[in-house]
């Protein structure tokens, strides 16, 4: 089936980050998985990263200006307790 | 002899100097380093990888030598600038003499891979949000999983720092560390104290390798004979040079901590450190990476009913004889996503040399195996005719961290 059938395009491999990028973007552009999957696996550069063909000869990564609940988190513990005297 | 810490301090600053720039900051570094006369040949290997004089990858190639062959009770040297000219040369010197593969195809896509793995250097902060997800949300929520590990109890145990101390801490130092062409050095000072100082020197430690087993490591790189082998420094980032200064030889080593790749050897080492099973550990964190992907898709897609699970897939085509099924289908009108969602990380072999045969293992075990699962799930899906035949299929595997075998898949039915 995968190799063999043309209907069936080539294994892609992404790390999670990747595919919330993948989706954030579909969301963004108002387009769908398989078309951006299409877009990436029939470019020159599909032996790259997702990443790398996004920031390159792809669409780009999807903006969010929204602080992340993770940063939020880490500031929010690196912050000099009260009474501290740092300024 | 050059003195050890000296040349390993300016080695580090160079090592983060070459990672953040590009090409036309490797020029300006070679410009700095070479001697006018000898510059045209640095230039020529400048564009010529990946002998370029002046990448992090030859840095550090330097940085191992330093380790084992400069003078660690050397006096400190007056003039540094010296230092760096003869450091220069050096490189140059050990430009010309980086292993270097032929020029065949499969040679190509493995220096792909090589390259993707030591110059990931983008991305980090996306990073640090899946690894958040994953240990603060995802895992918390795996309370019923026969393998179900206390992260957080591990971590105090083994390290005597709290989880959320613990990412808190190597996000801070990653995030600094990236940022600055200066090594990051130790210990970590925080405004105000936030953490308590004896909390963030345990942390530290955890990240700190001295220097004897640093220069055992070198030892062992640079007789891997690969080029790319840097465990001296990648495991454990903070390095103890022979005067005492604590630094990290290079920032990306330290900012991949926080991120899913880090943090799962990191509970890997305390785990093991309390004498538990890795596979254990291994399993869990692959059971979040794939609750966490489908979660992921699910919420894009919405509709419940445009998404089959692998218990929904086992119902409508079966389970075949192998019991193969891929993790979740999602259909289109047009097309077929079919996922399989995979925990296994990069073994720290492959992390640190990206050699051939570790790759190779890396694949089978992460890639083959899913691989075969979306194949017969799909054959059977297809020959069911229960929905609606698609014009094109994309079959996605998911992995929990980066894995950069792409170009070791560009003919996926015939595995390297």
């Amino acid at each position: 089936m995968l190799g063999v059938d043309p209907r069936c395009r080539r294994l892609s491999l992404i790390d999670l980050f990747e595919l919330r990028n993948l989706l954030d973007l579909a969301r963004e552009r108002g387009t769908t998985i398989p078309s951006l999957l299409e877009a990436w696996v029939e470019s020159t550069i599909p032996d790259l990263s997702l990443r790398d063909w996004l920031t390159t000869d792809g669409p780009g990564v999807p903006i969010d200006e929204t602080e992340p609940e993770w940063r939020t988190f880490v500031y929010r513990r690196l912050e000099p307790p009260p009474g501290s005297h740092a300024d | 002899m050059l003195p050890m810490s000296e040349v390993l301090w300016i080695l580090a600053q160079l090592a983060n100097r070459a990672e953040q720039a590009g090409r036309d900051g490797q020029v300006e570094l070679a410009q700095q380093l070479v001697p006018a006369p000898l510059l045209p040949r640095a230039l020529e290997l400048v564009s010529s990888p990946p002998r370029v004089v002046t990448s992090p990858q030859l840095v550090l190639q330097l940085a191992l030598r330093a380790l084992l062959h400069c003078d660690p009770s050397g006096d400190q040297v007056a003039d540094l600038e010296e230092v760096a000219r003869i450091l220069g040369l050096l490189l140059l010197a050990l430009a010309d003499h980086v292993p270097h593969d032929s020029g065949s195809t499969e040679a190509l896509m493995l220096e792909l891979v090589r390259n993707e793995l030591f110059f990931r250097v983008h991305g980090q902060l996306d990073r640090y949000e899946e690894a958040y997800e994953l240990f603060f949300h995802t895992l918390p929520q795996l309370a019923g999983h026969p393998d179900l590990i206390d992260v957080d109890a591990v971590l105090r145990q083994a390290h005597g720092v709290s989880l959320e101390g613990f990412w808190t801490l190597t996000v801070a130092a990653g995030i600094v560390a990236a940022g600055d062409p200066r090594p990051l050095t130790f210990p970590l000072k925080i405004e105000g104290d936030p953490i308590d100082p004896q909390t963030v020197a345990r942390w530290e430690s955890t990240w700190s390798i001295n220097l004897p087993t640093a220069q055992r490591l070198a030892r062992e790189d640079l007789a891997s004979g690969s080029g790319w082998s840097f465990t001296a420094f990648y495991e454990r980032p903070i390095l103890t040079s022979s005067d005492g200064r604590r630094f990290a030889m290079r920032a990306h080593y330290l900012s991949d901590k926080a991120a899913p790749t880090g943090m799962f050897w990191a509970v890997a080492r305390a785990w093991k450190q309390l004498g538990r099973d890795h596979e254990q550990w291994a399993r869990l964190f692959g059971a979040a990476v794939e609750a966490r992907g489908l979660q992921l898709v699910t919420a894009h897609v919405g509709d419940p009913a445009r998404l089959f699970d692998d218990d929904q897939l086992r119902g409508m085509w079966g389970a075949g004889s192998g019991e193969k099924v891929c993790d979740l289908l999602v259909p289109y009108p047009d097309a077929w996503v079919a996922f399989e969602f995979v925990h296994r990380n990069l073994t720290k072999a492959t992390q640190t040399t990206g050699a051939y045969l570790d790759l190779l293992k890396d694949l089978e075990l992460a890639v083959l195996e899913k691989a075969d699962q979306l194949d017969a799930t799909l054959e059977r899906g297809l020959a069911a005719n229960t929905l609606p035949s698609p014009d094109r299929i994309f079959p996605v595997i998911v992995t929990g961290a980066s894995l950069p075998a792409n170009p070791l898949l560009s003919k996926p039915s015939q595995p390297p």
